[in-house]
């Protein structure tokens, strides 16, 4: 059984090539979500073993997502996706709880590697 | 990573973001503080940078940044989006869409994102640049503090040095034995902090299992220890099992690619030809059985038919949401006031009709602009309000979705199309008097008739009205022109929900059976001697108030000499302003038929718009009416 993992962004295109680079590393993609409010719904509902957030999303960000999620599960393992100059924000975000985080354009080493130190 | 898979997936989406950026482009420039739409605008700015970076489009990635540089400003309020800030925007717009059309191989020149560039940083007047300083990796001295250090360097290459380093700190933090980090975390926001900086430990750490997971963490920084110490302690991060429910998560909506609905859409065209069969043989062979499997077979198929319908079925605002930008630049090159209005966005309509009639809606809206919608003054003048009103609107009504194109502007004028035809001698003197409001409009419907006083980049070289005309019905729609002076034009056009399925009339020409379709058929009738007159070739019939030119299909298409029916029907086909009679032996039904374009090879006759397979599973011809009025012409 494949470790199982939430990929929160609101772009499809990111979306997938982030769903087939883990899936190629034997994840199972169990939800997407495209706003950061959705993030935390699917959360309660799939408690996936990963997370791959997204920080700028319509609706809630990236950020307030990661904090609601791991105020509510402390054990929760979030890998922020983030573009250059954003270097603030994911620092909050790990603040925040965030184990790791991936800088597009996503290199699927790179991006395998972040997932596997998120997931220590 | 072969990025082609995701080509498509990014094109799509990438035009789905600049369709949304001009729009809310556009939103700003009306109400500036509407913060939604600044919001919105940056999302889609940031999207295409992060996905066109992903693809290796740099050019395009490049341009995108620089736009949301300029959004950034926006948003912490040092501008505001002023008239010459959205045309920077829109420009910024228009580059990047250049630069997907280029990536996409429909444009040979790549983007030329310099002037844009040029413009974007003209705009941003005084602000620095806000790329990270080039990062030399300038060493960083150790405080003088006695213990063991560890420095850390990042990768060169590494991203988001600052965050990285942060990580490795608590990273190091989780041992338990951090002490001291120099420079503090603080600075490693600063944007030329080097990824360079030292760790204090506690004595006693192993020193290999700390170098491992500062390595880690650092995705391979180079890790020296500066003092030494001996004795060991196990620091391991402890890795907490994971309590893993999958749980399938829900998918509300995918994409698919239009060829496989096409396909689709194709095999159950085959089918609805089956269908028809079936139930013929059922009639014909009236078994319980043959009927009950008839009549299953008829309402299956019919609802696959109808799922197929709606799947193909998107909202015309998808075509329509570029049309209030185009309509600005136009009224803005042309120096003139003019509001678009449109109404049923909501409306669906096939994509691959939706797609052919863009260019024609296109050419309708910059027509109303450059030709219809007057000067302010002029307006003013003539006790019109000064901002002329476009309303672009769809409707459905039963199989058929009409979408009108109107405006208040000085309509068609008669004495100016009259003066042209005469000009260009496609008129008489003679004629000029006696013609008629439909007569004008068939004027303007003329290949190459245009009478634009001059030629401008928007309108104005002839070709466009009889574009309209040639693709509507290519459709098999119809449309109707309505023009007063002085108060505006009315364009109607109205077309099948789907190409793919459509109603005919099948008639017998000489034994063969024909197909024309059935939305253009304004009424059929028993065609008798009395109603004729007229020369042969130049035959007329009187049919409603007034004269319908006559076609006999017999020697249209040439056929064999056969004896001809002592009363053949005559089909009266609408062709927007003008009508003619398709003259066969007789009416076999009417059916639903499902069209088969197919590519006529060069020198086939043009009067043949695509092929279908009847009911008997015999093929027949579909006829285009109107290819069929000018080849009789000619």
């Amino acid at each position: 059984m494949g470790r199982t993992v939430l990929i929160c962004d609101d772009a499809l295109f990111m979306r997938t090539m982030i769903a087939n680079i883990l899936k190629g590393a034997g994840f199972e993609v169990v939800g997407e979500a495209e706003t950061g409010s959705q993030a935390i719904e699917k959360y309660r509902e799939l408690k996936p073993d990963l997370v791959t957030m997204d920080i700028v999303m319509p609706d809630m960000g990236g950020i307030d997502a990661v904090k609601a999620i791991t105020k509510e599960f402390p054990e929760a393992r979030v890998l922020m996706c983030s573009a250059m100059g954003q270097q603030a924000l994911v620092m909050e975000a790990i603040q925040a709880g965030a184990r790791d985080f991936v800088v597009k354009p996503f290199q699927p080493s790179r991006v395998l590697e972040a997932v596997q130190r998120a997931l220590r | 990573m072969e990025l082609e898979r995701y080509a498509e997936l990014f094109f799509t989406e990438t035009r789905e973001h600049l369709s949304a950026m001009n729009e809310l482009i556009l939103e700003l420039e009306s109400r500036p503080d509407n913060r939604q739409a600044l919001d919105g605008l940056f999302r889609s700015v940031h999207t295409i940078k992060g996905m066109a970076a992903t693809m290796g489009y740099t050019a395009m990635s490049g341009l995108a940044h620089e736009v949301e540089n300029l959004l950034d400003q926006l948003r912490s309020g040092r501008r505001r989006a002023d008239p010459g800030l959205v045309d920077v925007l829109l420009a910024g717009a228009d580059a990047l869409e250049m630069s997907v059309a280029h990536a996409a191989g429909e444009r040979a020149e790549p983007c030329d994102s310099g002037p844009y560039l040029a413009r974007l940083q003209q705009y941003l007047d005084g602000s620095a640049p806000e790329e990270a300083a080039t990062v030399s990796a300038r060493e960083v001295q150790p405080p003088a503090v006695p213990g063991l250090w560890a420095r850390v360097r990042l990768p060169d290459d590494a991203p988001l040095k600052g965050a990285r380093s942060f990580l490795v700190v608590r990273a190091a933090e989780q041992g338990g034995q951090l002490a001291e980090c120099h420079p503090p975390v603080a600075a490693f926001q600063e944007p030329d902090f080097p990824g360079v900086f030292f760790l204090r430990f506690t004595p006693g750490i192993d020193r290999d299992h700390v170098r491992a997971t500062l390595v880690d963490a650092g995705e391979g920084a180079q890790v020296d220890f500066l003092e030494v110490a001996e004795e060991a302690a196990v620091a391991t991060p402890d890795s907490t099992p994971v309590d893993a429910r999958p749980l399938r998560g829900r998918v509300s909506s995918i994409r698919v690619d239009i060829s496989r609905l096409d396909a689709l859409q194709d095999q159950i065209g085959e089918l609805v030809v089956l269908r028809s069969w079936l139930r013929r043989a059922a009639r014909e062979h009236p078994t319980g059985e043959l009927l009950q499997l008839s009549a299953r077979a008829y309402r299956l198929i019919s609802a696959l038919q109808d799922e197929i319908l709606k799947a193909r079925m998107v909202p015309v605002w998808q075509v329509f949401d570029r049309f209030p930008r185009l309509v600005r630049d136009a009224a803005r090159t042309l120096e003139k006031e003019v509001e678009l209005v449109v109404e049923g966005q909501e409306i669906g309509l096939d994509r691959s009709v939706l797609d052919e009639i863009v260019d024609p809606l296109v050419h309708l809206l910059r027509n109303a602009v450059d030709h219809g919608i007057e000067p302010p003054h002029e307006r003013e003048a003539s006790g019109k309000p000064r901002v002329g009103r476009i309303l672009l609107a769809a409707a459905r009504q039963g199989d058929s979705v009409v979408i009108t194109v109107q405006d208040d502007g000085r309509g068609i004028i008669r004495a100016r199309v009259v003066e042209k035809a005469l000009q260009s001698g496609i008129i008489e003197l003679a004629e000029a008097e006696s013609l008629g409001v439909d007569d004008i409009i068939r004027l303007v419907l003329r290949t190459g008739f245009s009478t634009a006083e001059r030629v401008t980049s928007l309108s104005g070289r002839g070709v466009g009205m009889d574009v309209l005309a040639t693709r509507v019905r290519a459709l098999a729609g119809n449309f109707e022109i309505h023009s007063e002076e002085g108060v505006g034009t009315r364009v109607t056009i109205r077309l099948p929900l789907t190409l793919a399925i459509t109603r005919a009339l099948l008639v017998r020409v000489a034994g063969e059976v024909y197909a024309i379709p059935g939305m253009m058929i304004g009424e059929t009738l028993p065609l008798d001697a009395s109603m004729l007159s007229g020369a042969d070739g130049d035959e007329v019939a009187a049919i409603g108030q007034k004269p319908v030119r006559v076609l006999r299909l017999r020697k249209i298409l040439q056929t064999p000499a056969k004896p001809e029916p002592p009363q053949p029907i005559a089909a009266v086909v609408d062709l927007g302003n003008s009508r003619v009679a398709l003259i066969a032996d007789e009416v076999v039904e009417e059916q639903e038929i499902v069209v088969k374009s197919f590519q006529a090879t060069r020198g086939a006759p043009p009067f043949f718009s695509g092929a279908t397979i009847l009911a008997d599973g015999r093929p027949a011809l579909i006829l285009d009416p109107a290819n069929l009025a000018s080849v009789a012409a000619s």
